[in-house]
């Protein structure tokens, strides 16, 4: 699998009354296509600062950042601004929807910047509207569409010209928990269903649950790389996608029995699911229980 | 993209529609006033502009009267001086004519008695020389007997010999001569008489022998009035005795009569004169002239182109008036019997009177038969010559005198005209000074116009800078002010949108398409105030106009031109885009990181 986002001793210092903060500090990543990460760490660790440099909304100190195979580190604000609009999505914190524009229209945006005659991009968007699930909510203004759709609706703003990476900023912030699962599991589905690389900036340890890879950064260095690789995959090793071993965790134990049950059905309509990997199920169950 | 942009701009400015209608309105208003401003500028200046045409045309019409006037004063000053010039041109030709006339009259005076003169010298000589013809013929025949003839006087020694009396005894003794056929005595004033003789050079006073006798008292009526028109002597007396016979045989009297008779035999107191000699006595046929106190009737008058001044008369009268006695005679005319005896009858006389001088008149005259003739030719032809040189004489007088005339004419017309050109200089001077004095004048009124006109053209210059001027100080300020509004409210909604605006450059959005978001914004609203000012300014223009502009609610106010509306729109719309450009640019500007701060 090749790596579509690669820093090397990645750094950036912020002077502040001839005072060095290096906020970012030999940042050394390489993230994989299609994966989905998560970056946490507390507040002033250079969660932020190095998601700006991922999006190529700010330029490092030294270090380079190199976005599907392009180095953007020497770049200018004309050349960075075209990669921002070819290789990367953005989801905020606050949405950041133009409130003037109906939802189809805040979709369509970023599409203006692209070859596409009005009626491409209107398909396109309602296409990603539906995606999200918001096909029956096209023409709704942001102040008439809930804080979750309206992120739905940033979330199919950022697809909208097929990116690279998608970067999302605290996504889950201004979202009650319910809705903030509801919108990592949609993260997460998308990065399934079209193979983009995600990564979610978040202090929120539930939230970066969803996510392949967890990057932890402290005062501007990555202090641990944890990769479900690396460890056991529920979903691996129950066999079945991702999103149902979620919805399987998610469930929670008082709903072990119905789920059993639900799991059996799923695990009938999956022949490979072996009897080995039964077992490690309900062990992790188990441990999740614990 | 320009679509979803444009469309962008519209709901944004949506967005506050109260804060939007303010900004309208107060940019309306202040389009409005400028469009007021500037459509009250225009007609005023329109206003000014028409009275100036009006201005000059008064003026151009005053200078054309004026000039008309003047040319109709030069007309007349032409006309009147050319009048004059005419009466005194006709004045002088009448001058002329009549110097001419009067010359001319002249002229013919002098050619009238110059012709006359000429006329009477003609007609003299040729009377005379016909008679010298005439006489001519009639002596041809005696030629032939005087030749025979032979003078006998008793000379005298002395100087000058002078011829003593012959005395009547001589005549006998010669008459008894030889081959002496006649013996004529002839007593003449010219023989020295004896004692008592008739003397006129001593009579006169040494006026010579033979002078006029009137010295002594014995001349007549005219004694002391006659002219000295002889020379020596004035007057011949000649006395021949009067026998018929003698006379017919020898022509002793004059052949040619000319007037009155010749003297008869027995005719005593009688005289035969010349023509010279009557006007010598002033006197006539019939007259009588006083000889040495003898008074002598004219009987005839003859001629004789070899004597004019030879008094003929009875031989016994010149006895008695020269002192001669009874028988005594001046001279004896001897005729021979014929040419050859001549010479013997000579010696006869001079053998017996020794004192006696006899000389043959053939000798005398050269014996030529065609003496007398000859002379009488050389009498004609001096005659002619004199007469010629008389006619030549007169005409050349007469020429002098026409030269004179006219020379007098050329002089007194020279003159006139002389006259008459100094008056007319006189007058074209006069005329000439005058026009200028006009057109001077004309020159004086126009300049005066053409000044008048001139200040109040430049007033009205000066009013329209003026007007003109704080219209375009109030509608610079309408202008800057509608402008800062444009400023403020994008500038302000710049701010408001930061973060908006922060999306779209995370977005991928550049820099000039934030530009063109925030300048179309901008432009949009100035188009929107302009349209509205532009409303309102055609509304309540004219109310606006009068209150800016007192002195233009004179002029009536152009309430609405497409032309000047397009430019009112199109100066907003541009107000529009310049007070957004910094907003613009400072949207522009900002970084996109600003979309990741959370509110």
């Amino acid at each position: 699998m090749s790596d579509i986002l690669m820093t090397k001793n990645l750094c950036k210092v912020f002077r502040k009354k001839e005072h060095e903060v290096k906020a970012l500090w030999k940042i050394n990543l390489k993230i994989a296509t299609g994966d989905y990460i998560s970056i946490q760490g507390p507040s002033g660790s250079g969660k932020t600062t190095l998601l700006n440099m991922l999006g190529c909304l700010d330029v490092p100190s030294s270090g380079h950042v190199v976005i599907d195979g392009i180095d953007v580190s020497k770049m200018g604000e004309g050349a960075l601004t075209k990669v921002r609009a070819k290789k990367v999505g953005f989801v905020f914190q606050s949405f950041n929807l133009i409130p003037i524009l109906s939802a189809v229209e805040n979709v369509e945006l970023p599409l203006e910047l692209t070859k596409m005659n009005k009626k491409e991009r209107r398909e396109r968007a309602e296409e990603l509207l539906e995606l999200v699930g918001l096909g029956d909510r096209l023409n709704h203004r942001p102040g008439e569409l809930s804080a979750g759709e309206q992120q739905r609706v940033a979330i199919a703003r950022a697809l909208a010209n097929k990116p690279a990476i998608i970067l999302a900023d605290e996504p889950t912030g201004n979202l009650d928990s319910k809705t903030g699962k509801k919108i990592m599991a949609l993260l997460e589905e998308l990065n399934q269903k079209t193979g983009t690389t995600i990564i979610v900036v978040t202090h929120d340890k539930s939230m970066a649950q969803f996510t392949k890879t967890m990057i932890f950064l402290k005062d501007g260095r990555v202090t641990l790389i944890k990769n479900d690789q690396a460890g056991f995959d529920i979903s691996k090793a129950l066999g079945l996608p991702r999103n149902v071993t979620n919805k399987l965790i998610r469930g929670g134990l008082d709903t072990m029995e119905k789920l059993l049950a639900a799991t059996d059905k799923d695990l009938k309509r999956v022949p490979r699911l072996n009897r080995q990997n039964r077992k490690r199920v309900m062990e992790a169950i188990e441990e999740h229980r614990k | 993209m320009k679509m979803g942009l444009v469309t962008r701009a519209f709901r944004n400015l949506a967005r506050n529609k109260v804060r939007m209608l303010l900004v309208v309105l107060a940019l309306s208003i202040s389009i409005a006033s400028t469009f007021s401003v500037y459509t009250g500028i225009d007609a005023s200046n329109e206003n000014t502009q028409k009275m100036i045409e009006k201005a000059d045309s008064d003026t151009a019409a005053m200078i054309a009267n004026a000039t008309s006037n003047t040319q109709t004063l030069i007309g007349n000053a032409s006309y009147n001086t050319q009048a004059v010039i005419d009466s005194a041109n006709a004045s002088t030709q009448g001058l002329i004519n009549n110097a001419t006339k009067t010359t001319q009259a002249m002229i013919d005076d002098v050619n009238a008695s110059t012709q006359a003169m000429i006329d009477q010298v003609l007609a003299e000589t040729n009377e005379t020389i016909e008679l010298t013809e005439r006489y001519i013929n009639a002596t041809q025949n005696e030629t032939q007997i005087q030749m025979t003839r032979i003078d006998v006087t008793n000379a005298t020694s002395g100087r000058p010999p002078k011829n003593m009396p012959i005395q009547g005894d001589a005549i006998d003794n010669i008459s008894a001569m030889t081959n002496v056929s006649a013996v004529i005595p002839v007593v003449q004033n010219n023989t020295r008489m004896g004692s008592g003789s008739f003397d006129p050079g001593s009579s006169t006073g040494g006026g010579g022998p033979g002078g006029p006798p009137g010295g002594n008292g014995t001349g007549g009526q005219q004694n002391g009035t006659q002219p000295q028109r002889f020379k020596t002597p004035d007057y011949v007396i000649e006395g021949l005795p009067l026998d018929a016979e003698l006379n017919a045989t020898y022509h002793l009297l004059p052949v040619e009569i000319v007037a009155g008779d010749s003297l008869a035999p027995g005719d005593n107191g009688t005289v035969l004169l010349t023509g010279d000699l009557l006007k010598y006595f002033k006197t006539e046929v019939g007259g009588v002239i006083c000889l040495n106190g003898t008074n002598m009737t004219v009987k005839g008058v003859y001629f004789n182109p070899y004597s004019n001044n030879t008094i003929v008369m009875n031989i016994t009268d010149a006895r008695a008036i020269l002192g001669l006695g009874a028988n005594e005679a001046s001279m004896l005319m001897v005729y021979a019997t014929n040419t050859s005896t001549v010479n013997n009858v000579t010696e006869q006389i001079l053998s017996a009177y020794t004192t006696f001088t006899a000389q043959a008149y053939m000798d005398t005259q050269s014996g030529t038969s065609q003496f007398t003739e000859r002379m009488a030719e050389q009498q004609i032809q001096r005659l002619k010559t004199d007469r010629n040189q008389q006619v030549a004489s007169l005409k050349k007088s007469q020429t002098a005198q026409i030269a004179q005339l006219d020379t007098r004419l050329n002089e007194q017309v020279t003159t006139f005209e002389d006259d008459l050109t100094q008056q007319i200089e006189k007058l074209e001077k006069d005329r000439d000074e005058q026009v200028q004095r006009y057109n001077e004048t004309l020159d004086e009124q126009v300049q005066r116009y053409n000044t008048t006109l001139n200040d109040q053209v430049s007033q009205r210059q000066r009013d329209k800078v003026l007007m003109t001027t704080i219209g375009s100080i109030i509608i610079l300020v309408s202008m800057v002010s509608a402008c800062l509004i444009i400023f403020f409210m994008m500038l302000y909604t710049v701010k408001e949108r930061t973060k908006e605006i922060g999306l779209f450059k995370a977005l991928g959005f550049s820099s000039g398409n934030v530009v063109g978001q925030i300048t179309v914004e901008g432009t949009f609203i100035g188009f929107l105030g302009g349209f509205f000012g532009l409303v309102i300014g055609v509304l309540a223009g004219p109310t606006i106009s009068r209150l800016v502009f007192p002195s233009a609610a004179a002029f009536g106010v152009s309430v609405f031109s497409p032309v000047m509306s397009l430019e009112v729109v199109g100066a907003t719309v541009l107000l529009g885009a310049l007070g957004s450009l910094y907003p613009a640019w400072n949207a522009a500007r900002m970084k996109p990181m600003v979309a990741m701060k959370n509110d």
